[in-house]
């Protein structure tokens, strides 16, 4: 009888599978795996430590230079913070173009992320359709926005552009092409044999260890914590009647099909932000006071916490940001990648769990 | 030119393969060079291939300011590329640092002090038209007549 | 020809992660909890736990303030679920027999703080071996 021989398995740092360097080692016995640590350090920069000392024009920038996926949400919620410190009311017009800014970006980051899952599972034509229509949303965000990535869309009190009333055709007709394109998408994901192969039973976390390793995000929301989402306490939010979906099975299947099914919430949230919205001003006035003040809100990835203490002229005297990616790694690397039976699902069970090593490491 | 130096030409014309590496950029530039890969852009129509295997590439896109991390690895992973090969750095950060460029940051940019760097293409991030464009003009010049140039 | 590539010293790195305001502020509570000193428990964090758990150390601290050991004083006390599952310093089972013991010293003796400091005294010693 042939013995089984235990492997440390490395993955990483380049990988053709990841966006990103990471590392993963691997303690497999057979191919099974039995447990898996990670080395990470390979973007560390050091973001918090320039952002201190330096006025809230200049952290306003690095903050949405922490991640260059969900750069919309960092500058979401550094300025919400700054506002929340300062009292300073936002006008509803405004209110509601940062939603529908937030939740583009949410949709280009959702099909990125699926993206990714289809290119690792080897599917790779579906991953083509789904990164063609994320150009879709990426050409929105650029018209409302005027950038791809690194936008600074929001200042305290308001928005820079305002959406003129010629575009809004051109946005409402790609959010119908998003949708009837997608739902075709969806169709051949759910019906495909090779996808549920690869992905139904693969990497399950359970809801304990979701709430052990505080997971959150489309992690949580999949394995059955609905309320983990941050944007039921936004007031906007509040205002366009949302409620968070959830997933029981906390597997791969379960977080690519809450991903697809965010992208649909997200175009009706955008639809009904276009139907309440009045015209009016888009930015109001305001000076940012000394304070301190910790703000949440719902990245693509999950929870996104600021922690922020200004001085009164307008520095950042001190500042912690914990990103969403930090809790969902960490449950991808300890809970889901456990038991996992070979060593191609352990590529495709750390995309799934959509990680994003800039954020982390920031 | 010699017929062989012909044929190679036109092989190499035809067929460039892409490697990407981030060395601790914040992903925007990551994503647009990801976003090259979509339908729209087509880059299999110049003979482009993106994928992450630095032994069998052709170009090392290099994006991100250079983490201490790095500092062994960016070069080996130069070495396993086989000749003639060639490196872009992509967006601010590889040229000059960009906004990481701080005190207190843990950086330590231009790369081109670790990896001969061809072409720059700045931007925070650049579009992905502007990288496939930096990608086409640079690889007849280097990749053309490379036997010839080099005896 | 052998090298080592990626096989490199990474304690530079897990204290850059243990830099940070969040990390700082476990490492005190951590610190005045069992009584020791602050890069003492830095040193046993970057020996004994990889990268991602360092990182997500402000983050689980807390979820035990939140959630970990409710209902039982003593285990609340000595922090039994926060040394073995949220932040895995300590052995499981001898973490298990020193709350066992205490809670037998506390229902026999009735020396309710004198029993805690021995046992986090016996915490201590199992952390620093």
């Amino acid at each position: 009888m042939k013995k089984t021989v235990d492997v440390s398995l490395p993955i990483g740092p380049l990988h053709p599978c990841f966006k990103e360097p990471a590392r993963i080692r691997c303690e497999t016995k057979g191919e099974r795996v039995i447990s898996a640590e990670m080395d990470l350090g390979y973007v560390k920069k050091g973001i918090e430590r320039i952002m201190r000392g330096r006025p809230w024009q200049e952290v306003m920038f690095l903050a949405e230079r922490i991640c260059g996926i969900c750069s919309v949400i960092h500058n979401m919620v550094c300025i919400e913070t700054l506002e929340k410190i300062s009292d300073i009311e936002v006008p509803e017009r405004a209110a509601y173009l940062r939603v529908i800014v937030n939740e583009l970006d949410r949709i280009q980051s959702h099909i990125l992320a699926n993206f990714s899952y289809c290119y690792t599972i080897e599917h790779e034509t579906l991953g083509m359709y789904l990164l063609n229509l994320r150009e879709t949303a990426m050409d929105m965000l650029e018209l409302i926005t005027g950038a791809r990535v690194t936008c600074a869309y929001m200042v305290p009190g308001g928005v820079r552009f305002d959406l003129r009333d010629e575009d809004r055709p051109t946005l409402e007709a790609a959010l119908d092409h998003v949708e009837h394109e997608l739902r075709r998408y969806v169709g051949m994901f759910e019906h495909g044999p090779l996808v549920a192969q690869r992905s139904k039973g693969v990497g399950i976390i359970s809801r304990e260890d979701v709430i052990e390793a505080h997971g959150v995000g489309p992690v949580a929301r999949a394995s059955g914590i609905p309320e983990s989402d941050r944007r039921c306490e936004h007031p906007t939010y509040q205002k366009l009647g949302f409620t968070p979906l959830s997933y029981e099975d906390g597997d791969n299947y379960a977080r690519v099909m809450l991903r697809f099914d965010e992208v649909f919430q997200s175009i009706d949230l955008i639809r009904r932000c276009l139907a309440n919205m009045v015209p009016g001003p888009i930015r109001g006035g305001g000076t940012i006071q000394a304070g301190e003040a910790t703000h949440a809100g719902e990245a693509p990835r999950g929870e996104l916490t600021y922690y922020v203490k200004t001085d009164e002229y307008g520095r950042i005297v001190d500042i912690a940001v914990r990103t969403p990616s930090i809790m969902n790694i960490e449950s991808c690397a300890h809970y889901m990648l456990e038991g996992v039976s070979s060593a191609a699902d352990v590529t495709s069970t750390f995309i799934s769990a959509d990680p994003c090593i800039a954020c982390t490491e920031r | 030119m010699s017929f062989l130096q012909s044929i190679k030409n036109t092989v190499r014309s035809k067929s460039i393969h892409v490697s990407y590496v981030n060395v601790g950029s914040c992903n925007g530039c990551d994503i647009e060079v990801l976003a090259m890969l979509a339908p729209r852009y087509d880059i299999e129509q110049y003979g482009i291939y993106v994928h992450n295997n630095p032994r069998e590439a052709d170009v090392l896109l290099v994006t991100g300011a250079f983490t201490p991390q790095w500092e062994d690895k960016l070069k080996s992973i130069w070495d396993k590329i086989p000749e003639p090969k060639v490196a872009i750095a992509i967006g601010n950060c590889p040229i000059s640092g960009c906004v990481f460029n701080r005190r207190g940051a843990y950086v330590d940019p231009p790369v081109a002090k670790h990896i001969p760097i061809a072409a720059e293409v700045p931007g925070c991030p650049p579009r992905p038209t502007e990288i496939l464009n930096a990608v086409l003009s640079l690889a007849p010049l280097v990749f053309k007549d490379y036997e010839e140039k080099q005896s | 020809m052998v090298e080592y590539l990626y096989e490199k010293d990474l304690r530079g790195m897990q204290f850059n992660i243990l830099a940070s305001t969040r990390h700082e502020w476990v490492v005190a509570e951590l610190s005045a909890r069992y009584g020791m000193r602050k890069p003492e428990i830095r040193r046993r964090l970057i020996e004994r736990l990889d990268m991602i758990l360092l990182e997500n150390l402000p983050a689980r601290y807390e979820g035990w303030l939140a959630r970990g050991d409710a209902g039982d004083d003593v285990d609340r006390a000595l922090g039994v679920e926060l040394l073995t599952v949220y932040i895995p310093l300590a052995e499981d089972t001898r973490m298990q027999d020193i709350a066992e013991y205490t809670r037998e010293r506390i229902a026999t003796d009735d020396a309710h703080d004198e029993s805690i400091a021995h046992a986090l005294a016996q915490i201590r010693e199992l952390i620093r071996s």
